[in-house]
């Protein structure tokens, strides 16, 4: 069976049907000499993976990932189905993972917490300890990065065996395959590779996701991971058992919690004084999280029952005590005698208003702390910002999109601070706004940039010339570069 | 029942509650102390225990966004305040040893002195064809309730029988339209 030319366009690849039972869906992705097909098998309604490895003199070594996959029963690793072989190609028929990569949500949000790091790289270094002790001899896989590590319902699983390899049978030919960003010093110097390289990587991987963390409490993590990057392969950890004890030690000396599992759980907001924004600031942030498909609730903790009585004028649908319309899900403030459960996966979202001792005794993950940006308002910002400013978690905000005064503030402060855009509904999800809470969820200890306003590219900021020159720019060179 | 709904009214419905014994049996005096005042509060609720009937005007005249009337089985004696209540709930006990009472009330309340009242009856865990022979002989609608647990704590699960019990049944909520046309025997 001859499959088609994806580039000719010509026929839709959703009309192929392969081996008379897989009927492609789409393309999932290429690397050299092969493509990786989404298809459903079409008796069993079941999705598979269909690795297209292109005949050549290299192909029969890459289609030893099939016989290494045949070996390796994990379940954090794909299972393989079968294999067919026409005229032009190989296929490797394997299993569908569904969920989205590492890579993917280290882009997309910043909900990486220390224990999130901690129990990622624990599964995948458990992956890799079971490659690495197999019976018949290690399986170095060799293309350990964040986006082969898929984070699915049932936990973390590793993909694409392409390049792994069993040294101790015929020496390593994909020496020269590899992400550079991850590859071991000894895999470019035509060195042997061990399962020391793969340790190389899952180092590689670990301080990837310290920086994205970005804040200080990973920061020990980092011993760690130097520790697996060293060049030397004598002071490199020996085996990955190793360097999981040592990061089990570390993280108990932390003494961080490692049955909370991930991430941003609660996250409060709180104004300078009364009428500045924080439903408005709330509602909009709840929405936003949904839209993410990061289940948020927003729940009232002031006095003002604002919330309540627009739930209950403006047709929300009831649930089991919360309030929903749309993407939003909202709570009013329950007195002591309702009894609640939010449910545990959601990200909680608490509009304290102006009561800043409340807000100040309870735990969040994050603080948000909008302030006035009107000139008689600062005042009452100035003195509730005396009470905040040694919360570690605080983030500051300005209301009606006051860039200035933004910019006024975080001079005064010597910190960041965002800048809520003028809005109309919180329940309309504008760029702006989608700008500022992605800017929000990244960690400000990532670079230096002060945020005073809320557009999240430095070259934004430029006039709208240089902006046009960058469109321009990213348009030709397929939106890889950005002017800075 | 009374404190249940008492409770959800205040921290559910964020409404200012008051809760009045009018039944004469004293329970909640029992409870806490009032310190001085005419009652005392909880999760909310002002609670005011064994109330006098002729008190009922200047509590009426208070800030309060609703007042739950409890009047035990003393119901035949505050016949004018439960005509002027704007929702009118009688509870009944459909057990064997307790069906007469349930329809003594019923006759009760059927009678032209109660001005042909329609309140809301309610049982809970009544038996079925103990309830639709009584719903038949009376020609009323008895509504299943479920028993709170716990009336100080209302769960979720309770709403909407709370609602309904209050009057507050997703009034202002928009309702999906049946996709089926409802027919109506004739």
């Amino acid at each position: 069976m001859l499959f088609p030319k994806i580039k000719e366009g010509a026929r839709k690849i959703q009309e192929v049907i392969l081996f008379g039972r897989y009927l492609v869906l789409s393309e999932l992705g290429r690397a050299s000499g092969s493509i990786v097909y989404l298809a459903r098998h079409q008796k069993l309604g079941e999705y598979r993976v269909i690795k297209r490895i292109v005949k050549d003199s290299g192909s029969a070594w890459k289609v030893r990932e099939a016989e290494i996959l045949n070996h390796l029963k994990h379940p954090g690793i794909p299972d393989i189905y079968d294999m067919e072989e026409d005229e032009e190609a190989f296929y490797i028929i394997e299993e569908y993972i569904r969920g989205e990569s590492l890579e993917a949500l280290m882009l997309q949000s910043s909900f990486i917490t220390p224990d999130f790091i901690y129990h990622t790289i624990m599964e995948v270094a458990d992956i890799l300890n079971y490659m690495h002790h197999l019976k018949q001899g290690p399986v170095i896989y060799q293309d350990l990065k964040s986006e082969h590590v898929i984070i699915s319902e049932n936990g973390i699983n590793l993909i694409d065996f392409g390049i792994a390899s069993c040294p101790f049978e015929s020496g390593n030919k994909f020496q020269n395959y590899g992400t550079p960003e991850f590859c071991a010093p000894e895999k470019l110097n035509n060195a042997r590779i061990s399962v020391q390289t793969d340790i190389y990587s899952i180092g590689k991987l670990l301080e990837k996701l310290v920086y994205a963390e970005g804040t200080k409490e990973s920061q020990y993590l980092m011993h760690i991971a130097e520790k697996a990057m060293k060049p030397d392969l004598s002071e490199r950890y020996a085996s990955v058992k190793a360097f999981q004890e040592d990061l089990e030690k570390h993280m108990q000396s932390k003494g961080s919690s490692v049955n909370e599992k991930h991430l941003l759980k609660k996250i409060i907001i709180a104004g300078s004084q009364s009428r500045i924004g924080t439903t408005h600031l709330s509602i909009a942030f709840t929405e936003y999280l949904n839209r993410q498909n990061i289940f948020a609730v927003y729940q009232e903790k002031n006095s003002s029952n604002h919330m309540r009585k627009f739930i209950f004028k403006n047709g929300f649908t009831k649930e089991g005590g919360l309030y929903r319309r749309g993407n939003f899900w909202g709570m009013p403030a329950y007195g002591k005698g309702i009894e609640i459960n939010i449910p545990e996966t959601a990200v909680e979202i608490l509009d304290y208003g102006s009561n800043l001792e409340k807000a100040l005794s309870e735990k969040a993950d994050m603080f948000l702390f909008i302030m006035g940006s009107r000139e008689w308002e600062t005042e009452y910002s100035d003195l509730s910002y005396e009470k905040l400013k040694d919360k570690k978690e605080l983030t500051v905000l300005t209301n009606y999109g006051a860039g200035k005064q933004a910019k006024k503030y975080a001079k005064k402060y010597k910190r960041s601070v965002y800048c809520f855009p003028l809005d109309e509904n919180p329940f309309i999800m504008t760029k702006e706004k989608e700008r500022l809470f992605e800017g929000l969820l990244e960690k400000e200890g990532k670079t230096n940039q002060k945020h005073w306003n809320c557009r999240k590219h430095p070259w934004m900021r430029s006039n709208a010339f240089v902006r046009s020159i960058v469109k321009l720019c990213r348009k030709r060179t397929g939106g890889k570069h950005s002017v800075s | 029942m009374s404190v249940a709904l008492s409770n959800y009214a205040a921290s559910g419905l964020g409404e200012n509650t008051a809760y009045l014994e009018l039944c004469g049996h004293g329970e909640i005096t029992h409870w806490k102390e009032t310190k001085g005042k005419d009652y005392f509060s909880d999760c909310g609720v002002h609670y005011y225990p064994d109330f006098r009937k002729e008190d009922i005007p200047i509590l009426l005249n208070l800030e309060y966004e609703r007042i739950i009337m409890d009047f035990g089985d003393a119901y035949v004696s505050f016949r004018e305040e439960i005509l002027r209540c704007d929702r009118k709930v009688f509870l009944l006990n459909l057990n064997p040893w307790q069906k007469f009472a349930a329809e003594k009330m019923a006759d009760t309340i059927q009678n032209k002195n109660w001005g042909g009242i329609q309140p809301l009856y309610a049982s809970v865990n009544a038996q079925k064809d103990v309830k639709e022979e009584m719903e038949k002989k009376y020609k009323i609608q008895v509504t299943d309730i479920f028993s709170i647990p716990n009336p100080k704590r209302i769960r979720t699960e309770s709403f909407s029988c709370m609602d309904f019990i209050l009057g507050y049944s997703n009034a202002n909520t928009k309702r999906r339209k049946s996709l089926l046309s409802i027919r109506r025997k004739a």
